[in-house]
C-alpha cells in the first residue's frame, strides 16, 4: 500500500515536470515562425504581464531597467526649435519620463507588422523638431533582445530592423504616441503606431514647456540642425547627425573618488575578502594564497586565479573550458546579460563600491552570435558617465562569459562623492579640436560618433571634473 | 616700367588692406563693410543666410580654416552701423564654429565677420523673429487642413 502511494506521488511529480519542462521549451525555443508564437502572444498579454510583474518571475526587473535598457539621457523636444531639455539620469524628472517611455515602448514592441512602416530621414528629423522625447542610448541593441528586456517576446519590429540605435517617441499624432526607431548600421528609419495613451507623455512634455525659462535654459541643437553632419570643403570633422550640441559650457559638481577596497589604515578588509571568495566559489580551506611585491593578494584554486590589488582592482581568470563561475544554465543572451549584471551587483555590494553602473558595450547581433560574450559596464556619477582610462583598463567592469561560465572578470572598485563645488566644462568645440589633434593623421577627416559629458577618471584617487568625451569612428 | 607699376600697386594694396585687417576686431563696423575674400568661412546655418524662428535665440554655425578669427556684429539701421555682439573666437583644428545670438522682436540682421592676417570676409545674415502664438496658429492651421483633407 505504502509502495503504491510513493509510486503515485512520483507519477504525479513526473507529470508536472513534463508540463513544466515541455512548456518552457514551447515558449522559449524558436519553434514558431515570426509572428505566430501563440505562447509568446499569451506572455505579452496585459493580464500575464500584470501577474508576472506582481510575482517578478524573471527576478531581473531591477537589473534590466537600471543597467541594461535605461537611456543615458532623455532630450525633451517641446516643438519650438531649440527649446529643448536634456535630462541626465539624476534629473528629478528622469524616472518619470523614463517610466512613461518604457510603457509606450512596451506597447510599440507588441505592435503587429501592420502598424510598422519605414520612413525617410527627413521624416525622422521632422519628428525631432516636433513635440517628442529622444532617448539617447550609450550602446546599440539587437531589436529582439531590446524588446525582451521590455518583457516582449517575438516582437514583429525585429523582422523590419535587427538593430536599434536611437528612439524617438512623438506626441504629434492626434490620438496615440508614435515610436520612431533608427538603425544606424543600415541608415534606415521606422515608425511604429501604438495604442498607448498619450496623456502621460503630454504631461511630461507640458511640464517642461511650462517651466521653460528663456533666460537660463541651455540652448540645445542637434548636429543635423547645424549641418555639422554634412561635409563641406576641407571640413576635418563630421559629427553623427544625432549628437546633441550644447552651445554653452555645462556646470557639474566636482567629485572625489575613493578606493573602497582598503580600510582607513590602507589594509584589506578581511570580511570583504571572505565575501569575494564566496562569490567566486573559491574555498578558503583548499585554496592557496600569496602576496605579490606590490601588495596584490593572489588566491589560487585549481585552474582559477583571483587577484585583489591595493589600487582597488579585482581580476579573476579561469583557464580551463567548462569551468569558472557558473552564471547561467540556459545560455541565451538575455539570461547571460541579466545574470552577469546581477553578479556584478553582488560584487559591488560586497566591496561597498559605487553600484550605479551602466552597460557600455553594444548588445547587437554580433554580440549575441559570439561564443565568448564580452560585456563591459561603467560607473555613473551625478547622472553622467565616468569615463575610465587607466594604464590597463578602459572600463570599470570587463567580463568574458563562455557557455554560461564566467571566464574572466576585471573590476576597478571606486566610490564617488560630491565635494560641494562646481566647475564648468570647456566648450564642445574644444573637445573636437582636441580629438583632431589626437587622432587625425595627415589631415584625414574624422567621424565623431558620440560627444557627451563625462567625468574623467585616470584611476588615481582624488578630485574629478566633468569634461567632453568624443568617441571617434574607427578608434 | 611694368615692374614699377606692379610695385606701386602692391604698396597701394598693402596700405589699403592692413588697416582693414588691423581694424577687424573693433566694436563697430560700417554698414557698407566689405572684405577681400570669400574663402575664410562658410556659413552652414542658416544655409540661405536667412531664417525664421520663434525662439529668443538663434544658433549660427559655420566651418572655416584653422586659425581664422570670427566675431559677430548686429546691424543698427538708424546709424547704418554694425555693433559687436559676440567677441572674437579663433577657429580650431576641427574647423567648426557655432555661436548663439540673442534675437529681438524688431530687425535681426547680423554680420559674421571672419579674418586672418591677410584677408577679411563679412557675411550678412538675417533672422526673422516670429511670435510663438503665430507658430501655434500656423500649427493649428496645418492640423485643420490635414483633417479637412
Amino acid at each position: 500500500m505504502k509502495k503504491e502511494r510513493i509510486k503515485s506521488i512520483v507519477l504525479v511529480l513526473l507529470v508536472f515536470s513534463n508540463f513544466a519542462l515541455g512548456g518552457r521549451i514551447w515558449i522559449n525555443e524558436k519553434l514558431w515562425p515570426d509572428g505566430y508564437n501563440f505562447f509568446a502572444n499569451i506572455q505579452n498579454s496585459y493580464i500575464v504581464k500584470a501577474v508576472s510583474d506582481i510575482f517578478d518571475f524573471n527576478g531581473s526587473a531591477y537589473v534590466s531597467k537600471t543597467h541594461i535598457i535605461a537611456p543615458d539621457k532623455i532630450i525633451v523636444n517641446t516643438g519650438y526649435q531649440t527649446t529643448r531639455f536634456a535630462l541626465n539620469a539624476n534629473h528629478e524628472m528622469f524616472k518619470n519620463a523614463n517610466d512613461v517611455a518604457s510603457e509606450i515602448l512596451s506597447d510599440a514592441m507588441s505592435s503587429t507588422s501592420k502598424m510598422i512602416s519605414p520612413i525617410t530621414e527627413e521624416q525622422w528629423y521632422s519628428v525631432l523638431s516636433g513635440k517628442s522625447m529622444y532617448l539617447v542610448y550609450n550602446i546599440e541593441y539587437d531589436t529582439s533582445l531590446f524588446s525582451q528586456f521590455l518583457g516582449i517576446k517575438g516582437a514583429e519590429i525585429s523582422s523590419f530592423t535587427d538593430r536599434i540605435s536611437d528612439i524617438v517617441i512623438s506626441a504629434d499624432n492626434a490620438i496615440s504616441p508614435v515610436v520612431y526607431i533608427r538603425n544606424s548600421k543600415t541608415g534606415s528609419y521606422f515608425k511604429i503606431s501604438t495604442s498607448a495613451s498619450k496623456n502621460k507623455l503630454e504631461s511630461v512634455l507640458d511640464y517642461f514647456q511650462q517651466s521653460f525659462d528663456e533666460e537660463n535654459s541651455a540652448v540645445i541643437n542637434y548636429s543635423f540642425d547645424l549641418l555639422f553632419d554634412k561635409a563641406f570643403g576641407n571640413q576635418k570633422v563630421i559629427l553623427n547627425s544625432m549628437i546633441p550640441i550644447f552651445n554653452n559650457p555645462q556646470k557639474f559638481e566636482v567629485i572625489e573618488s575613493a578606493n573602497p577596497m582598503l580600510k582607513a589604515d590602507n589594509t584589506f578588509n578581511s570580511s570583504t575578502i571572505d565575501k569575494l571568495l564566496n562569490i567566486f566559489d573559491i574555498n578558503p580551506t583548499t585554496m592557496s594564497r600569496y602576496t605579490e611585491a606590490n601588495g596584490t593578494i593572489v588566491f589560487v584554486e585549481n585552474d582559477a586565479i583571483l587577484k585583489l590589488s591595493p589600487e582597488g582592482v579585482l581580476e579573476y581568470n579561469s583557464k580551463l573550458t567548462q569551468s569558472g563561475v557558473k552564471l547561467a544554465n540556459i545560455s541565451s543572451a538575455y539570461n547571460t546579460i541579466c545574470l552577469a549584471a546581477d553578479f556584478m551587483d553582488e560584487i559591488s555590494a560586497a566591496v561597498a563600491s559605487n553600484k550605479n553602473l551602466y552597460i557600455s558595450s553594444d548588445l547587437t547581433d554580433d554580440f549575441i552570435k559570439n561564443e565568448t560574450m564580452n560585456i563591459c559596464f561603467d560607473y555613473r556619477a551625478n547622472g553622467i558617465p565616468v569615463s575610465l582610462n587607466t594604464e590597463n583598463l578602459g572600463h570599470a567592469v570587463n567580463m568574458q562569459i563562455e557557455n554560461g561560465y564566467l571566464k574572466n572578470y576585471v573590476q576597478i572598485f571606486r566610490t564617488y562623492s560630491n565635494t560641494g563645488s562646481q566647475a564648468e566644462t570647456p566648450l564642445y568645440i574644444e573637445a573636437l579640436d582636441k580629438a583632431i589633434q589626437k587622432y587625425s593623421k595627415d589631415g584625414e577627416q574624422l567621424v565623431i560618433e558620440k560627444l557627451y559629458t563625462a567625468y574623467r577618471d585616470d584611476g588615481s584617487i582624488g578630485l574629478k571634473n566633468a569634461d567632453w568625451e568624443a568617441s571617434v569612428s574607427g578608434y | 616700367m611694368l615692374k614699377k607699376l606692379m610695385a606701386i600697386m602692391l604698396v597701394f594694396m598693402f596700405a589699403v588692406s592692413v588697416p582693414i585687417v588691423a581694424s577687424a576686431y573693433s566694436d563697430t563696423l560700417p554698414g557698407w563693410v566689405t572684405g577681400n575674400t570669400d574663402s575664410l568661412i562658410y556659413i552652414k546655418r542658416p544655409e540661405s543666410h536667412w531664417a525664421s524662428t520663434s525662439d529668443k535665440t538663434y544658433t549660427i554655425s559655420a566651418v572655416g580654416a584653422e586659425g581664422t578669427y570670427v566675431a559677430v556684429y548686429k546691424y543698427d539701421a538708424s546709424s547704418d552701423t554694425y555693433y559687436l555682439v559676440k567677441g572674437a573666437t579663433q577657429i580650431g583644428a576641427s574647423g567648426l564654429y557655432s555661436v548663439v545670438v540673442d534675437l529681438t522682436d524688431d530687425s535681426n540682421v547680423f554680420c559674421v565677420y571672419a579674418w586672418n592676417d591677410w584677408a577679411t570676409q563679412p557675411v550678412q545674415i538675417s533672422i526673422n523673429k516670429i511670435k510663438k502664438s503665430t507658430v501655434d496658429k500656423l500649427k493649428g492651421i496645418t492640423v485643420t487642413i490635414r483633417n479637412f483633407f
